[in-house]
């Protein structure tokens, strides 16, 4: 394969994993609460922030990980119980209100706590290194993101489909007083889908500093707005259109940056959300949702 | 078993159960009649804790125990044996028949016990076993009945509340549905069932109440209300 080609489809990827791992929390939210969740990005800020402060203690990577993603669990946990839990049934504007105050809270505490300047994200110098694969190569970086996002999915995949908690939450997700008439402490399985999908964002910050090489406190509104775009791509509420979405949007976006003229490349967003708009034009209810009624 | 005292119930700003009273005894069928709107599913909603009073009590009476069902979470009231099999079925459309049914066992601890109604509920609706991986919102009407009254057995019922189960269904379902409630009963569940098909509830009923406006209007055994002059003429359309 063409080395370029292959550059390209590896970063399209790379960042496709990041996207995905923060669309499907976001949706799994939606799912299971109707809630379009716009602090969710700022997850990928706090697990970005929480690496930075865990590699300057020392901690080794392999236990930076598994910590991430405890305090993305912690942190999502505690915006749903001190904040959506008490506005649980009102109505999906005061909820979508509510996540926008709580965006704006994480945002200006973390520039008041940490200031606005960017920092160099302390990622291990191998992880910079390209490995080849018969004339071709890629980043190290790149390549631990793509793998060890496909294992965090597929853990989320056997949790959701062959877990008892998995199928309570889905099927409180599908219908939440049929559930409770099952005996299903329907706040408890809210919790686990807010910590679950709050520590794949916080995770996926831990990528986007190794990624990037720099982190600030605003860089989550980016990753969020792309969560969001992703669901609607693949069908808001539905998993793996979240992760296909993610994945479609990573690669879209590399491959307008890679195949138009170069003084397109400033402007990728503006294409992806030109695709947003087509996509959503030809199937309304996103790529991966049978063509149904709008779930309410 | 159970014993409503005085419930009054708000729906918005509706006062929609207005005062009510009924006993189910141990064992026995009681049924629930009254035209749409008369707060049978309400008085449901409120005992299985899906709604909160603004007065009254409902008092089960399990073993030696005694609970308020008025001051209980939802959760607390299926783990205590009350199961409460709502209006149109409620099935969860994108999850398997048999995810379903785990659905419904979702309480129970022991699994061997599990598997065992598992085989019982099988034996009673063998189409069950037939598509337990097709999602069940695909089955028909009749067979997402079943799929509500199998998922309601898997979590071990002391008391059943049931909300129209023939509403919508072809007869000889509805057959095979009144046939499992009465076998139900004899095993020694205690029922409470709200049916528009009144005479076919009578006709099984060891008890039954007729609902108007919120309120009990009248009681008495099955029999007694299905030769009731009034009851004839309102539920069972027989003219005077």
């Amino acid at each position: 394969m063409n080395q370029y080609l292959f550059q390209q489809l590896i970063n399209g990827l790379a960042l496709g994993s990041l996207y995905a791992l923060v669309a499907i929390g976001f949706s799994m939210i939606y799912g299971i609460v109707r809630l379009i969740n716009f602090a969710h990005g700022d997850l990928v800020m706090i697990g970005a922030f929480s690496t930075l402060a865990l590699v300057t203690a020392g901690v080794p990577w392999p236990l930076i990980l598994v910590f991430v993603l405890a305090i993305g669990a912690i942190a999502g946990m505690t915006i749903e119980t001190i904040v959506f839990r008490p506005i649980r049934g009102a109505s999906q504007v005061t909820g979508f209100i509510a996540t926008l105050a709580v965006s704006i809270a994480i945002q200006n505490s973390a520039l008041m706590i940490l200031s606005g300047q960017p920092r160099n994200f302390l990622f291990p110098a191998f992880m910079r290194q390209r490995v080849g694969f018969g004339g071709v190569n890629a980043s190290l970086t790149d390549i631990a993101i793509i793998v060890l996002t496909l294992l965090l999915i597929g853990g989320l995949f056997l949790v959701v489909y062959r877990t008892r908690l998995g199928t309570a939450m889905r099927a409180t997700a599908e219908n939440l007083t049929a559930a409770r008439l099952m005996g299903v402490a329907v706040n408890r399985t809210i919790l686990a889908a807010f910590a679950i999908g709050s520590a794949l964002a916080a995770v996926s910050g831990l990528f986007w500093g190794g990624k990037f090489g720099q982190i600030d406190p605003l860089l989550g509104f980016v990753p969020g707005l792309k969560a969001f775009v992703a669901c609607v791509i693949g069908g808001v509420g539905s998993i793996g259109g979240a992760m296909l979405g993610g994945y479609i949007l990573g690669l879209a976006e590399v491959l307008f940056v890679g195949l138009l003229p170069q003084e397109f490349s400033g402007y990728r967003d503006t294409f992806v959300f030109l695709l947003l708009i087509v996509i959503l034009l030809i199937r309304p209810s996103g790529l991966f949702v049978r063509q149904t009624e709008e779930r309410a | 078993m159970l014993e409503v005292r005085d419930l009054n119930v708000y729906r918005g700003a509706t006062h929609v159960l207005k005062g009510v009273s009924f006993d189910v005894r141990q064992g026995q069928l009681a049924a629930l009649i009254g035209a749409n709107g008369a707060g049978k599913s309400t008085t449901l909603l409120t005992l299985s804790g899906l709604l909160r009073p603004r007065s009254g009590s409902a008092l089960l009476h399990i073993e030696n125990e005694t609970l308020d069902l008025t001051r209980m979470s939802s959760e607390k009231i299926v783990r205590a044996g009350l199961i409460h099999c709502p209006e149109g079925r409620q099935i969860f459309q994108s999850l398997s028949v048999a995810e379903n049914l785990d659905m419904g066992a979702y309480t129970q601890r022991d699994r061997a016990e599990v598997r065992r109604t598992m085989e019982e509920v099988h034996t009673l609706f063998p189409i069950l076993a037939e598509r337990a991986n097709v999602a069940a919102g695909s089955l028909s009407g009749g067979e997402q009945m079943m799929v509500a009254i199998g998922r309601a057995l898997l979590a071990k019922p002391k008391m059943l509340l049931l909300d129209e189960p023939s509403l919508g269904l072809a007869p000889l379902v509805v057959e095979t549905i009144f046939d499992v409630i009465q076998r139900l009963k004899s095993t020694g569940v205690t029922i409470l069932l709200i049916e528009q098909n009144a005479a076919m509830a009578l006709e099984i009923a060891d008890s039954a109440y007729v609902m108007e406006n919120g309120n009990i209007v009248l009681s008495g055994t099955g029999k007694e209300l299905a030769s009731n002059d009034r009851v004839r003429q309102s539920y069972l359309g027989v003219t005077a």
